[in-house]
């Protein structure tokens, strides 16, 4: 891990960000314009989609706030249930911390707001390889930022998403995202523990609890367990 | 075009709710003092996170998220590039279900 007084925040490091964000990005454009069409079905206008997107910026919890519209709008059912599906940045952002502390109050506080789970992805494996410029996180959301607001208004204007977009796969580009990046955070058998806890426990929550509660009981049980057997 | 009062506001509250928990995670850690359990559970955070994320997501998806997982895993265990592994994972979920077609 990296010293505290070796953390960067340069403009090199944000493009580098931006590089390594495109190609997932481009993968989960499906998603936006899937949302864009979902929500101009459920009735939302072009502009209120737009600010959802640009304010709310969380793919899971307005897939679900468009599910659930209807009017009046539910907003205390809405807001309580964006808290429990993204409960999970609790412990992400948490994590983000040897790179964030140091920069700084607005570049840290800044960075949070673009924090979604796949950059937050890719600046944890930068992190682990040694990276020391924290510019890389701000850049990779922003990027993401930017498709995912053009994407959503795309799918609401255009009414016709990408027809079938599982037939090329797409729907596995977050998964194949978060595997290639897992695989070289192998450090050893010592892995091994923590990382099956926190696949049975997931795969076991996620078939019985609804939502993102399965990230948030695997994500636990494999970390906390970890903790405990490194310090006993 | 219009902007509706209670949409807006859900919006924003929607927007605060998840900025919360965003920043939230980062403002507690910078408060506590670190002892040695807490960190070694940040260190084992992300990898828990990334199981957690991917295992249920491939066990439920059928042969072909079997097959792509597999694919993806493997190549980025030989350390090939990030876009690689992805590309070939997306590319071999698509060829499953190009010959395997499973009713809707």
């Amino acid at each position: 891990m990296a010293e505290k007084s070796r953390i960067l925040f340069t403009r090199q490091g944000f493009r580098r960000g931006v590089t390594a964000m495109l190609p997932v990005a481009a993968g989960l454009s499906v998603f936006g314009l899937a949302l864009g069409l979902a929500a101009a079905q459920k009735g939302l206008s072009t502009v209120e989609l737009g600010l959802m997107s640009a304010i709310v910026f969380a793919g899971a919890s307005q897939m679900l706030a468009v599910e659930l519209w209807q009017h009046p709008v539910p907003l205390a059912t809405l807001a309580a249930a964006t808290v429990i599906i993204n409960l999970r940045y609790l412990m992400m952002t948490a994590a983000l911390a040897p790179w964030l502390g140091p920069v700084g109050t607005g570049r840290a506080y800044g960075s949070l707001f673009f924090t979604a789970d796949e950059n937050w992805a890719l600046s944890m494996a930068e992190m682990r390889r040694g990276g020391t410029d924290a510019a890389f996180h701000i850049g990779a959301g922003m990027t993401l930022y930017v498709v995912w607001l053009l994407t959503t208004i795309l799918g609401h204007l255009s009414g016709a998403a990408i027809p079938q977009p599982e037939r090329f796969g797409l729907d596995f580009v977050a998964v194949a995202t978060f595997l290639a990046l897992l695989v070289p955070m192998w450090t050893g058998r010592r892995d091994l523990p923590p990382w099956l806890i926190a696949a049975v426990t997931a795969t076991a929550a996620h078939a019985v609890l609804p939502g993102t509660w399965y990230l948030i009981a695997g994500g636990l049980a494999g970390s906390l367990y970890g903790a405990w057997r490194d310090v006993r | 075009m219009s902007v509706d009062l209670m949409t807006a506001l859900t919006i924003l509250a929607m927007g605060a709710a998840t900025y919360l928990v965003r920043a939230g995670g980062f403002f507690v850690i910078r408060r506590v003092q670190a002892g040695p359990f807490l960190t070694a559970w940040m260190k084992h955070v992300p990898g828990a996170i990334f199981v957690s994320l991917v295992v249920p997501a491939v066990v439920a998806g059928g042969p072909a998220a079997w097959a792509g997982g597999g694919v993806t895993a493997t190549l980025a265990a030989l350390r090939l590039p990030f876009v690689v592994s992805l590309g070939a994972g997306v590319a071999t979920v698509a060829a499953v279900r190009l010959l395997m077609p499973v009713a809707p």
